[in-house]
């Protein structure tokens, strides 16, 4: 990083400055980059052709996010299992992309720490890993790597033990910096590269500005990673290559708004889902309403008893998407030849189309289980990687935790102890720490992040100006934006910020660069606090407590 | 369950309350350490308060008892420093001053009591001070002379059931050398046949009077309790020949008249006695009656003694014989002392000069003899009143002696029908020994619950008199025995030990704590000795502390 | 949790091991070396025990520290100090001390202990009796405001009503609604006779329009809500309160602690 001599530059280049070192600063020293570059102007950056379409205005306003670097060879760019907020694009030398052998993807339920930390029971042994960040950047850090959830997006299609090149011209993070989820392989420079890089919130302008860039993303998408997703769930993971590869082209990609109907009950079935993202609700009607029978998350599948016994032709539940959903949409003849071509995987279905069927009943017959199940639903409960449940059965309203909360944060709790109840639970406002964090979306600056272990979302104060779009976006009341005590200067920020006291966002972080685990959970004297990460867990926390 | 409705964001409950946008501190918690250290600043004021305003009493363990609260105004009173700093001079001060039966309130007197264990008496720094057993600031009701056995165990052995060990008389088996030839079972029995006694414990007091205070029972006296049936009228001595009878050498007693002639400040007795007692035929001379310790059978033994045995030491001062035991040697002494006054007395008025030189001697001997008694750590030599038996002259022909110690037993055959004769010497009657030297025995206490036989069950009496009942074998007054059992005699070895007092002095039954009969603090008549110690200049005591009552006997 | 009561009967059973051992070989005081022996194990966890004080109220530097769960520091306190107890009065003979400063010791250790044993009694017994049938939770500090806000909110809503409405808001709610109520009924019965209240809301809405249902039932949501925290309102105070009886005492009983060591030991 070049230094400039700070006498002769005006306060306002000096604060852009400052916020472009914010920025690209790595703390790393062994990371090989060799150069990163000031702030780029506009023309410079219009030389390169993805910025080729957009204006001076718009440029000038994403530079910030945006820079070039000089990595050496044999550079680690990031590795598997990291959460990054950059895309790369590559202009000179090249860059491969491999897996190092860790363990295919699974789908799961996976909370974000184990059972031991959060739930009922003994601070694990395991450190965090809160060890300086690998080569990149600030706030991408080791994870250990038995801990992945290798759902996420996967960038590249890449069968294990392979590697993948890319040359000039070549983009890649974008899907894992847009969409907050870990990078499922390392990149390592195999030259001296120069590489573009942007971080999420220029490309999310951009892409929001371009409907070319936003094709050209997707089709990526659709090129790398969606056979390795569909490889990533148990449907698929026994498919050959080729197979996954033609099923590719056959599969329509599916995105639900908030509650729309995916199947109804009733209707003949003709289609095998398998959810990409996002929650949906199966129904069925008992009486003159309707239960919620179970739900499906990342990587589990609809419609498998429906297509397998042949004497089911409709659809047994309804399909409801809960939030934003993601599906990938198998014709009836394709999921035929599927189960034609790998009986194994056929077996599998049975069983699921078995544990379905149970489990439907089940829920029939125990109005509770289901009640709760949507309650879980419509709350967003099932949302979350680390939801603050405090019983109120041992809970004696001392406010240890909350004032736990404060002192490891400077003062400022950051959550209050208010919020619905669940039978003798209380959900206190606490951050969820979303499977898919709606708060992410919209930070100008990307202080809202996806932070050190697991999926733990946290706000980095220095960079946050305080727009309240996380705190907005929450649905749960999680993010309080608190006044900094100082007052915005007359430029740098946007139009309306500026004169107003700043804000900063603040929300839970999990204790995650304390070293210790979540403050609130082990200071309350009752320990009645717990940390929540998954349904089972709160049906077991209730049952415990009945 | 409630359910938060879809879009109620920033509210919660069913009725949609407005969420708390930050965390409203707790009242209750504002004044929580406030009001903690408001408290201790209050003890802290109540301290200074008891430290400046009351003397440090705040400190203070507890109540004084009740004897002492006076004295808790001042903690100086007793403490110079500290808790440990109250010294044995601050108890004495009062407890010395004003004393009372108990004596002497140092630890000293401790190791003395009883036990003439001097060596014991240099007190040291790891010696328990009063304050180690008698406790105070225990309340107002505590009684501090409550001294529990724990502070006994605390250097002594722990129960009297287990470890209390043998009495010494017993387990030494001191030699209680038969000086007196006794039989109990006759004697008892003519008791109470003469007496018509109820039965033999009636017979046991006849004799063994009880003193006043009934803990123990006078001293035998042949004038109060044998008189009546022994040395009656009709005993005399057989006819001894006179001294100096045909010639100057004749072996022989004296005649009263020949002692009268030779006076002498021994010879007093001479006016006292009764001349018709004395019956002379041609030259042999018979006495009757006789007494008991009759002064002229005494004056010839000792002239014929003197004649075996020149050098009998300060034996001769003695109207009895000396035959002493080491803890009879004070008596000894004091016997002798007096003696020796009452000679000074006689010949005080007396002007020749050879009296005046004997008179002098005499002197000479008493002042000796007084500094020895008088010096705690000169041990009296209990050989000077011992014979020196060993010496017998060499200066007459083996026939004269036999002639001599053949006239000796003719002149006391009426007193060894009890007494031994050995040496030409009476042996001393050891009576009212002290058996229990460091323990204290009360009678009384005793008898109201228990027959003597039941303890003193060495001498079978009862059995003996059931058989001679039966066999109806009847011997009269006057007719000596021998005793016939070994265990029917006056001896220390018929005394009941250790496991007599046990039968009833055990844990749950009468009591076995060690003050029962050990007492701690000296009594009274060793109370003069121990000031003698403590006190710095030997001499001044010497004039200043005049000896007790040279009569009274210890008590046992 | 269970672990931490066996630790306690097995600490317990060790101390009365002694005190029998005591009892046998020599005699309870407090002055001897088994006396010592008990106070000084009985100073040891009284300071132990008080360190949960500590705890809660350096939560950064403790967590940071790696103390440990303060659900651990409470058994702690709790088994600590009935131990505390025991070897107290094992140390004082089993009776009651004479000097000035032992007796307040011995009395204020009592006390603390035995206003631990309720305060925990409370904080076993309100929560679940607070959980047994509510449907809000709401932060003591807050009541005042809530309770202003559902009244200022059923002001308005009776005023945009008929005449039988605003007549049984003005008889019934307006007085009800106006501030915060404590009542004994609570500790009983944590919906305090709830039904009773809202049978006149029964019997008004049979006779109401639907608009005006709609309103009722608003009211009755209102107050229902507001009973709930009046509920919360009595129920919360003692768990906040109880603790003036036991930590002030305890203060003052480490500070007697002090100066019972300082006599003892230089006096």
């Amino acid at each position: 990083m070049s230094e400039t001599d700070p006498v002769d530059l005006d306060k306002t280049t000096l604060r852009r400055l400052e916020q472009f070192r914010d920025r690209w600063t790595s703390d790393d020293t062994d990371s090989g980059l060799l150069e990163i570059s000031d702030r780029l102007t506009a023309d410079e950056m219009r030389k390169f052709e993805i910025f080729s379409e957009y204006d001076d205005n718009f440029l000038e306003k994403i530079s910030p996010d945006v820079s070039l670097a000089t990595w050496s060879e044999g550079a680690v760019l990031f590795e598997e299992g990291t959460y990054i907020d950059l895309a790369f694009l590559v202009v000179e030398g090249e860059v491969e992309l491999y897996l190092t052998g860790v363990e295919g993807a699974v789908a799961s339920r996976r909370p974000i720490f184990d059972l031991s930390r959060t739930v009922i029971g003994d601070p694990a042994d395991t450190p965090t890993a809160t060890e300086p960040g690998t080569a990149l950047m600030r706030r991408a850090t080791r994870v250990a790597p038995t801990r992945i959830t290798l759902l996420a997006t996967m960038d590249f299609d890449l069968p294990r033990g392979a590697a993948v090149r890319l040359g000039a011209g070549e983009i890649l993070g974008e899907i894992g910096s847009m969409s907050g989820w870990p990078q499922s392989v390392t990149a390592r420079t195999v030259t001296e590269c120069r590489l573009l890089q942007l971080r999420a919130p220029a490309l999310r302008l951009m892409k929001r500005k371009s409907k070319a860039l936003k094709q050209r993303l997707d089709t990526l998408y659709r090129e790398r990673s969606l056979a390795t997703q569909l490889k990533s769930t148990p449907v698929f993971a026994a498919c050959n290559d080729i197979f996954v590869e033609a099923l590719k082209e056959k599969v329509e990609l599916v995105s639900c708004d908030p509650g729309e109907e995916v199947v109804r009950a009733g209707e003949e079935a003709d289609a095998f889902y398998v959810v990409r993202s996002g929650f949906l609700k199966l129904t069925q009607s008992v009486g003159e309403g309707e239960i919620v029978v179970s739900y499906l998350s990342k990587g589990m599948s609809l419609g498998e008893v429906e297509l397998l016994i042949d004497e089911v032709g409709n659809w047994q539940v309804g399909a409801t998407s809960v939030e934003f959903a993601e599906l990938v949409k198998v014709p009836k003849d394709v999921f035929e030849q599927l189960i034609g071509n790998y009986p194994k995987i056929e077996e599998q279905l049975w069983r699921s189309a078995a544990d379905r069927v149970r489990e439907a009943g089940f829920s029939r017959r125990n109005i509770a289980h289901a009640e709760f199940t949507e309650v879980a639903l419509e709350t967003g409960l099932v949302q979350g990687n680390s939801i603050l449940a405090i019983d109120l059965t041992a809970c004696t309203r001392c406010d240890d935790c909350v004032r736990a909360c404060a002192a490891t944060h400077s003062g400022r709790s950051r959550f209050v102890r208010e919020g619905s109840k669940i039978e003798n639970l209380l959900i206190a406002k606490s951050c969820y720490h979303c499977r898919d964090p709606v708060c992410l979306v919209g930070c100008p600056t990307g202080a809202i992040h996806r932070a050190g272990v697991g999926d733990v979302v946290a706000v980095d104060e220095e960079i946050c100006i305080g727009c309240s779009n996380c705190g907005r976006n929450c649905p749960y009341d999680a993010i309080v934006m608190h006044e900094a005590g100082e007052v915005w200067p007359q430029d740098m920020v946007p139009q309306g910020l500026r004169g107003k006291d700043r804000l900063v966002a603040s929300k839970c972080d999990l204790c995650c660069d304390t070293g210790h685990g979540p403050a609130c959970v082990s200071n309350c004297p009752q320990g009645c606090a717990y940390r929540v990460g998954s349904l089972e867990e709160f049906q077991g926390l209730l049952e415990a407590r009945a | 369950m409630s359910k938060k409705p879809k879009g109620a964001k920033g509210t919660f409950s069913d009725i949609e309350l407005p969420v708390a946008r930050s965390y409203p501190r707790q009242l209750s918690r504002r004044w929580m350490l406030r009001t903690g250290a408001l408290a201790v600043a209050l003890v802290a004021v109540a301290v200074a308060y008891g430290q400046f305003f009351r003397g440090g009493r705040w400190a203070s363990k507890g109540a004084l008892s009740s004897a002492h609260a006076a004295f808790g105004a001042d903690c100086s009173n007793c403490h110079a420093t500290d808790a440990r700093s109250v010294t044995d001079g601050k108890c004495s001060s009062c407890h010395e001053k004003f004393g009372d039966e108990l004596g002497v309130y140092t630890f000293a007197a401790h190791y003395l009591y009883r036990s003439d264990d001097f060596r014991r008496l240099v007190p040291s720094a790891e010696e328990t001070p009063c304050y180690a057993c008698h406790v105070e600031h225990e309340g107002r009701h505590t009684e501090i002379t409550r001294v529990g056995d724990a502070r006994c165990e605390a250097c002594h052995f722990a129960s009297f059931a287990d470890e209390h060990p043998e009495f010494d008389f017993v387990a030494e088996a001191i030699e209680d050398p038969a000086a007196i030839d006794f039989a109990h079972i006759r004697h008892v029995r003519e008791v109470i046949k003469h007496q018509r006694l109820e039965d033999i414990e009636a017979a046991c007091l006849y004799c063994h009077n009880a003193q006043p205070d009934g803990r123990a029972f006078e001293s035998i006296s042949f004038d109060r309790h044998c008189d009546s049936c022994h040395l009656t009228t009709t005993t005399s001595t057989p006819g001894l020949p006179i001294a100096g009878a045909v010639d100057d050498g004749t072996l022989g007693v004296e005649t009263l008249e020949q002692i009268a002639e030779r006076g002498g400040p021994t010879s007093r007795w001479v006016y006292f006695s009764n001349p018709n007692e004395f019956r002379i035929r041609g030259n042999a001379v018979v006495k009757s009656p006789l007494h008991h310790n009759d002064p002229w059978i005494l004056d010839n033994l000792r002239r014929l003694r003197s004649m075996l045995y020149p050098d009998a030491g300060l034996a001769d001062l003695l109207p009895v014989s000396p035959d002493a035991e080491p803890h009879e040697v004070r008596s000894l002494y004091e016997e002798a002392i007096a003696t020796l006054e009452e000679q000074v007395i006689g010949l005080r008025g007396r002007p020749e000069p050879e009296i005046q030189a004997e008179l002098s001697g005499i002197t000479t001997l008493l002042e000796r003899l007084k500094r020895q008694v008088a010096d705690p750590f000169a041990p009296l030599d209990e050989t000077r009143f011992a014979l020196a038996l060993d010496q017998k002259t060499k200066e007459l022909e083996p026939e004269r002696e036999r002639e001599i110690e053949a006239l000796i037993a003719e002149l006391t055959q009426p007193c060894v029908q009890c007494h031994e004769l050995k040496a030409g010497t009476i042996a001393r009657v050891q009576k009212d020994q002290r058996v229990l030297r460091r323990a204290e025995f009360d009678h009384r206490a005793h008898i109201i619950q228990v027959r003597c036989l039941e303890c003193h069950r060495e001498i079978p009496i009862a059995e003996s008199l059931e058989q001679e009942a039966a066999s109806s074998d009847v011997t009269a007054v006057g007719d000596v025995t021998h005793a016939e059992n070994a265990a029917d005699r006056s001896a220390i070895q018929n005394l009941p030990g250790i496991e007599t007092c046990r039968t009833c002095h055990a844990s749950q039954q009468a009591s076995d704590r060690c003050v029962t009969c050990h007492y701690f603090h000296a009594n009274k008549s060793r109370r003069s000795d121990l000031l003698l110690y403590l006190d710095e200049t030997l001499d001044e005591t010497l004039d200043n502390n005049p000896k007790g009552n040279p009569d009274e006997e210890p008590t046992s | 949790m269970r672990s931490w009561f066996y630790a306690f009967v097995s600490a317990a059973a060790v101390a009365l091991a002694a005190l029998t051992a005591n009892l046998v070989w020599s005699e309870l005081r407090p002055e001897n070396v088994w006396g010592l022996v008990y106070g000084s194990v009985a100073a040891a966890l009284l300071v132990a025990a008080s360190a949960l004080g500590v705890r809660r109220r350096t939560m950064k530097a403790s967590s940071r520290l790696g103390a440990g769960r303060t659900r651990a520091w409470l058994d702690f306190h709790i088994y600590g100090s009935l131990l505390f107890l025991l070897l107290l009065l094992m140390h004082s003979g089993f009776s009651v001390p004479t000097g000035r400063i032992t007796w307040w010791l011995w009395a204020l250790s009592l006390w603390t202990v035995a206003t631990g044993l309720v305060g925990r009694l409370l904080q076993k017994w309100l929560p679940r009796v607070l959980a047994s049938g509510l449907a809000t939770e709401v932060l003591y500090e807050r009541i005042p405001e809530l309770v202003e806000e559902i009244g200022s909110r059923a002001k308005t809503v009776a005023e945009s009503s008929d005449e039988a409405v605003r007549a049984l808001y003005d008889r019934m709610l307006a007085p009800a609604l106006g501030r915060p109520r404590r009542r004994w009924i609570y500790f009983v019965d944590v919906t305090g006779g709830i039904q009773s209240r809202l049978k006149e809301f029964g019997y008004l809405r049979a006779l109401l329009p639907d608009e005006e249902k709609t309103r009722l039932d608003e009211l009755e949501r209102l107050f229902r809500a507001k009973l709930e925290i009046d509920a919360h309102y009595t129920l919360q105070q003692p768990l906040r309160w109880w603790l003036y009886s036991h930590l002030p005492a305890s203060f003052v009983v480490l500070a007697l602690l002090v100066l019972h060591l300082y006599t003892v030991l230089f006096y």
